[in-house]
This record gives C-alpha cells, structure tokens and sequence, in this order.
C-alpha cells in the first residue's frame, strides 16, 4: 500500500466521520401511491423534502458499519512476468548539456510552464515562457479577470501555444475548479522567443463541462478537446471528441460512453499526427469488456461514433492472468535500452523467447501517418536522432549530475522483480500515451514501485519514499507491441511516482519527459538510457505542466 | 416493525431488512395480503407487480433508510464535502426507490440500485454547484463538511484533489478506498468491467498524484 492510497483513506474515512451516528434526518416520503409518484421530476422532490423535513431532526438508525461490503481484493495484483525477464534497469546516466541539445535543434529552444505564486491548489497560476537551455523567462501571461491559466498546447513549431483559462474559484469555496468554464487564449512567440499579442479563441467549454484532454494540431489551424459535456442526467457517461478550426471556428464532434485522459486539464491525452489526419487518444471505455488503451480517431471523418470512426493501437490494460483477456499483448522486449529493434531483439533474447512484434518495419503503418512530419517544422526531422546508448547492462557514470544524486538507485538486486514495467508495460502506463508526428509509435512513461520498506515514514508507518522502476515504452502504431524501451532505470530513492513523456521529436528517439526524484519530479531530455535535467521554475505548479 | 439492533460490524442483508416490514415477497401472497385488507385494497392496481402496497413500500423503503442511511450520508459528504447537499441526495435515493419498488424485480438489487443513485446523485450536484460566497460563519447550513476544523489541512488537499479528477475516476477512487469495495462490486455499481475498474483506479491515483504533486 503506497502513501497516497493510505492519504486517500484517511482523509475521506476523516470526512465521514464528520457525519454523527445520531444525526441522521427522519426519511420523508410523498404522500400517496408510490406509482403514482414515478416520473416525479428531481426538482420537486427535493422541494418536497426540504418544505417538510423539520430542522434538527433526528431518528434512531440501526447501526451499521460504513462500509456495506467487505473488503474486497487488492487492486493491484502482481502476476508472472509474460515472457523473458530483461536485463535489469540500470541507473540513471548523465546527458549532454541542455544548451547542446537545443544548440543542434534536438529539442524545442521555448516552452510554457504553468506557476503560481504559493501552493497551485490555493492560488490562481499564470504562464511563463522560458528557455529550454536555461530556464530564464522570457514573457509571462496572467489570465484575465483574475482567472487562472491551467494548462497549454503547443503546435510542433515550437512558436504558437494555446492556453486553458478559467475563472478562479477561491479554495474555501464549494465550487469545483474543474467545472468552471474555460476559455482558449493563442498566441505566437517572435524570433527572440517573446511572445506576442494575446487572442481569444471563439470557442469555450460551458460550465459543468469536464476537459480532460486539449491538443493544438501541427500547423496551429485547429484546436482538439476532450469533453465530457454537462448531461449527467441524459447520458452520464458521455466523453466527446471537439475539434474546432481556429479560422471558421466550425467544430466536428465524435462521442461515446467512456473517458478520455487521465485528468482535468491533461493536455496530452489527445496528440496529433503531422499530417493531420490521425488524433491518438488515451482511452477507458464503459460497459462490458476490457477497453481501455490508446485509440487513433480518423480525422477525416465529419464526426459521429467515436468509436466507430477509431481503432484501438495499444491496449493498455493489466494482462494478467485474472483479468479475463488472452495472452499478454507483449511477449518480449530488447534488453538493450535505446537501440532499434531490429538491431537488438535478435541477438539479446533466448532462442525459446516470442520475437512477435520485433522486426517490424516501423515506417509502413496501415492508413495512419503517411505523410512525415519533417515539414512540420522545428526539429522534427526524423535524421535529427542523437547517439545512444548501446550499452547492455549500464553502469553508473563517475559524471552523473550533481542533481540526481538523490536519486541514484542502491545496490542490490531489485526487491520485487515482477514490479518492473518491463514485466506489464501496457499496465505500467498510467500516464499520457502520445504519438510520434510520424505517425509510426506511440509511447508512454511507465513507472513500478519496488520496494516500499526504506526511508522515512509517517507517524501511522506509511513509507515516504521508496524505490521505482521506470521505462519510456515505444509500441508499433502497425503492430501495437512494444519496441523499444528508453529510461529503463532503477531509483532506489523516490518521492512521488513521477513519470510522464511531455514531448517526443519525430521518432520518438529523443524524449522531454518527467522521471522520478526525492519530491514531485525532474523534467529532462531522455535520450536512450541517459537523462539531462532541464531548468525549471521553483514556482513551476508541478512538473508535468510544462509544455513544448 | 421488530425492534431489532444490529451491533457494530453486522450488517444485514437486504432481504433480511425487507423482512423486517413482515411483508410478503410474492405477487401470489400479495394478492392474499390485498384481499385481507379492504383500505389497501382501494387501490388494486397498485398490486399488479413487484412487491406489494404502498404501506408495504412505505414500510420496506423506511427500513431500508434506518439500516443504510448513515453509511450512504456518510459517502455523500465523502463525495461532496457538503452535510446538506449529502442528506438531499440520500433523501433523493430512497425517494426514487420508492417511486420504483413495485417495478423492482429482485429485492435483492436493491442495495445496489440504491447505492448507484447516490453516486449518480452526487455526481449531478457537483455538476449543479454554482460558486458561493467565501468567509462565511460555521454554522450555515450546507457548511462544508470539511470546514468545521475535524478535518486536517492534510485531508483538505487531499479531498480537494478527489473532486477535481472526472466523475468515473473520482468515484472509483471513493467505492475502493473508502467503501472498501471489491473490484466486483465497483464494477456492478458502476456498470463497467472489472478491467475498466482497475485501470479507472490506477489512473485515478496517478491523476490524484498529480494534482497534489505528492506533498507528503
């Protein structure tokens, strides 16, 4: 049991308490046959109940147990590794220098980070553009009205954003935040990276709408959202698709009954091929069955079914032996982290080992992504890859940065070897799933706790800190099995299980991504198996809100 | 109605408390039950199907609310951090319950039926919430559960973030972690698999992380 679920109990066992045992009101039904009273509208029952029902009081209830059902079995279940165990991960291994990265066009030279002043759940956040070699500011943007920004889109140009505004509800208010309505702002940022006039967009999320995914296309003409519209009552599990064209501000729609994301306001749970045809999403369908992956809706399509205008790419769902699926989506893995396929699966696997998936042309999916996205702009060429790391079982480096010191894995073996990602890789990724502008592969950051028993602990013995497994995975957008594994690192020291990919250049070789440290966790370039920490502001409202 | 008390910890079964009206569980014994009693049978429609009268609804529906009010009040102010708006939806619960019994087709969904409608329920309020005044005295009512200073800084945040992740996510989190749910049980209350469960809650936590930044 890790620290948040245990913060999960306390504060909502912490909450019920607040209710007394004897202080439950008298039930008030309506007079009268209860046939009768069908179709009675919510509105005037509650009327009804409130006319009624006398202030203070009281009847005596049977006592019962809050919990009406006991407990049942553990979320998480560690099953059997699917196929061969890898090579263990390694440490963390230093990268060049931010500024070379940015100086050889490797990555973005500008990003927008989300900061506030104090604790970003008790005050309103503002942006900040910043230098990817730096971190120095170069612009900031308030929202208007007192409002809050929220989070950002960028266009692979690296030039034009879009920001998420809403007005801000003030901590002691009863209002929920993610429910506020939402307006778009874009704008452009010059040659110097300054970023210029303000416009608003002219479409908005109406209150009581939740959007949990938000993406700029390629070349800044549309704006893709994720929504779940405000018709709890008509249809509760409705998740739509919006894609908005920033010049006619025409919108397509595509709706089903699920989730889209991983949150409020998480950005990249919606990404774009280069090409504009193909939007990826992550997704968690309802009703029977296991639908839960990353999704590729056909954008040219006019709307409609979502689902039936979209196929699933990756399946992203715990293949175990008890989860009622077949056999586990990947059966094997290279043991060499950052190195090709083709280079590395057939002389690092057993001969007994299933290579499906491996040796598969990564450059001929089926109707996605056929047109590259070296046009796109900036540093998307796909010959941009930097060198990386060939080495089969890494070693620490005497040169690691300073920063990571912290979290440099201890020795000894692993304590629970079936946590690794690498063991369920489709179940370790539990962040955003993005793909590739070529339209080729789609990668998440997939994170294990390992061992929960070192550090610090609270007053009531629940761990602080403890060790983490973590993987960047690359899946064939053609195949849908796992291809490569970059960040395949060890950490004996965590705080948070912090994990995320927050940009990929056109192949996926060259990550900007978050990995875990003693606090919330550290943004850097991943790149094979080595990690360049980048700047980022102190009042940067958590790291996986910055944006390239 | 048998004056019975159940200790801490024994819960009984929805038939059980059903039995507690005394009433008969068959449209056969209702009819007898109908024909024996000349004031309920002023309305014979009302004893074409399901379980019985409007005494017998009025009776089972009220031993329902005694047995399980306090425990889904209880997930209302989890849910909501708002005593009132908890009680309202509750009320609302056993209300539509009433108005389906006699299209209840197995005693035994009731609990389920129930329970359902609160998460439903809590999930329209929270929908329905319009900003309020900020500053005000603790004794309001509809006073957030989670001001009258028995709840730490620490839950604060921590509720806080619960309400913020979208409703399937927040209200798997809150069957698991604080109903003590099984995977089975969520995924019935929530009409979803178990897969989607488990990969609801995952994703849940992850969100939750997240939006707190894990400030231990």
């Amino acid at each position: 049991m890790n620290t948040l679920e245990e913060r999960v109990r306390a504060a909502t066992r912490a909450v019920a308490d607040t209710v007394p045992r004897d202080s439950v009101p008298p039930l008030l039904l309506p007079p009268g046959d209860p046939a009768r009273s069908r179709g009675g509208s919510r509105s005037s029952a509650s009327v009804w109940y409130r006319r009624l029902a006398p202030l203070g009081a009281a009847l005596a209830v049977v006592a019962v147990a809050i919990a009406m059902v006991s407990l049942g079995q553990a979320v998480h279940k560690s099953a059997a590794p699917p196929g061969p165990a890898p090579t263990g991960p390694g440490p963390v291994q230093a990268g060049p220098a931010a500024a070379s990265y940015a100086a050889t066009d490797q990555v973005p030279p500008y990003y927008v980070s989300i900061e506030s002043h104090g604790n970003p759940n008790f005050n309103p956040s503002y942006a900040v553009v910043r230098s990817t070699a730096t971190g120095s500011a170069l612009g900031t943007i308030a929202a208007a009205g007192g409002g809050t920004v929220v989070t950002a889109t960028a266009s692979p140009d690296d030039r034009t954003f879009v920001l998420d505004e809403q007005p801000w509800v003030p901590p002691q208010s009863h209002a929920n935040q993610s429910f506020e309505p939402r307006t778009f702002i874009l704008f452009r940022l010059d040659s110097s990276g300054q970023p210029g006039m303000l416009t608003r967009l002219p479409m908005s999320v109406p209150s009581g709408a939740l959007m949990t995914g938000f993406a700029l296309s390629p070349d800044a003409s549309q704006l893709a959202i994720a929504v779940e519209p405000n018709d709890v009552k008509a249809d509760p599990g409705l998740q739509q698709i919006r894609v908005y064209s920033l010049t006619t501000g025409a919108v397509r729609i595509w709706s089903a009954d699920g989730t889209i994301g991983f949150g409020p306001d998480d950005a990249r749970s919606l990404s774009w091929t280069g090409d504009e045809r193909t939007l990826a999403f992550d997704w968690t369908g309802n009703g029977p069955g296991v639908h839960v992956g990353v999704r590729l809706l056909d954008l040219r399509s006019g709307g409609g079914a979502l689902l039936a205008h979209s196929r699933q790419a990756v399946s992203l769902v715990d293949q175990g032996p008890d989860s009622g699926t077949p056999a586990p989506v990947v059966s094997a893995l290279p043991a060499t982290a950052g190195t090709s396929p083709s280079t590395s699966a057939s002389a690092s696997l057993p001969p007994s080992a299933s290579t499906a998936g491996f040796g598969q042309s990564l450059a001929s999916p089926t109707g996605f992504g056929q047109r590259l996205a070296s046009t796109a702009g900036f540093g998307r060429s796909p010959g941009a890859s930097p060198t990386v790391s060939t080495s089969v079982a890494p070693s620490p480096v005497p040169g690691t940065h300073p920063a990571l010191a912290t979290s440099l894995p201890s020795s000894g073996p692993i304590a629970s070897p079936d946590a690794s990602p690498v063991a369920h890789p489709q179940s370790a990724c539990q962040q955003d799933s993005i793909i590739t502008l070529d339209g080729t592969t789609i990668i998440c950051g997939a994170i294990a706790e390992i061992d929960s028993s070192v550090g610090p602990t609270t007053d009531t013995g629940v761990p602080l800190q403890r060790g983490a497994v973590t993987g960047f995975f690359e899946f064939s957008v053609a195949t849908g099995k796992a291809t490569r594994i970059l960040g395949y690192w060890r950490f004996g020291r965590v705080g948070a299980l912090s994990v995320d990919v927050l940009w990929s250049n056109a192949s996926g070789s060259v990550l900007i991504g978050v990995i875990p440290d003693a606090g919330s966790g550290r943004v850097g370039v991943i790149s094979g198996n080595e990690f360049t920490p980048l700047s980022t502001s102190p009042a940067s409202a958590s790291p996986f809100l910055n944006t390239w | 109605m048998r004056d019975v008390v159940y200790s801490f910890g024994t819960l009984p079964s929805w038939a059980e408390v059903y039995r507690l009206g005394e009433q008969p569980r068959r449209a056969a014994s209702v009819c007898r039950y109908v024909k024996a009693n000349a004031d309920v049978n002023r309305e014979p429609w009302a004893h074409d199907e399901g379980f019985g009268g409007q005494a017998e609804a009025r009776r089972a529906v009220t031993a329902l609310y005694e047995a399980h009010a306090l425990g889904l009040i209880r997930l209302g102010v989890v849910m909501l951090g708002d005593r009132a708006a908890a009680e309202d939806v509750v009320q609302e619960a056993f209300c539509g319950l009433y108005r389906r019994w006699h299209a209840l087709s197995d005693i035994e969904k009731a609990p389920s039926y129930v329970r359902s409608s609160v998460i439903n329920g809590c999930r329209s309020a929270l929908r329905r919430r319009v900003r309020q005044p900020v500053g005000f005295a603790g004794d309001r009512p509809g006073e957030s559960a989670e001001s009258v200073a028995l709840v730490s800084e620490e839950h604060r945040q921590v509720l806080a973030a619960i309400r913020r992740l979208p409703d399937r996510q927040r209200e798997a989190l809150v069957l698991r972690y604080y109903l003590d749910l099984g995977e089975e049980d969520i995924a019935r209350t929530m009409r979803i698999s178990r897969g989607t469960v488990k990969s609801t809650i995952s994703r849940a936590l992850a969100a939750l992380g997240r939006i707190l930044g894990e400030q231990s």
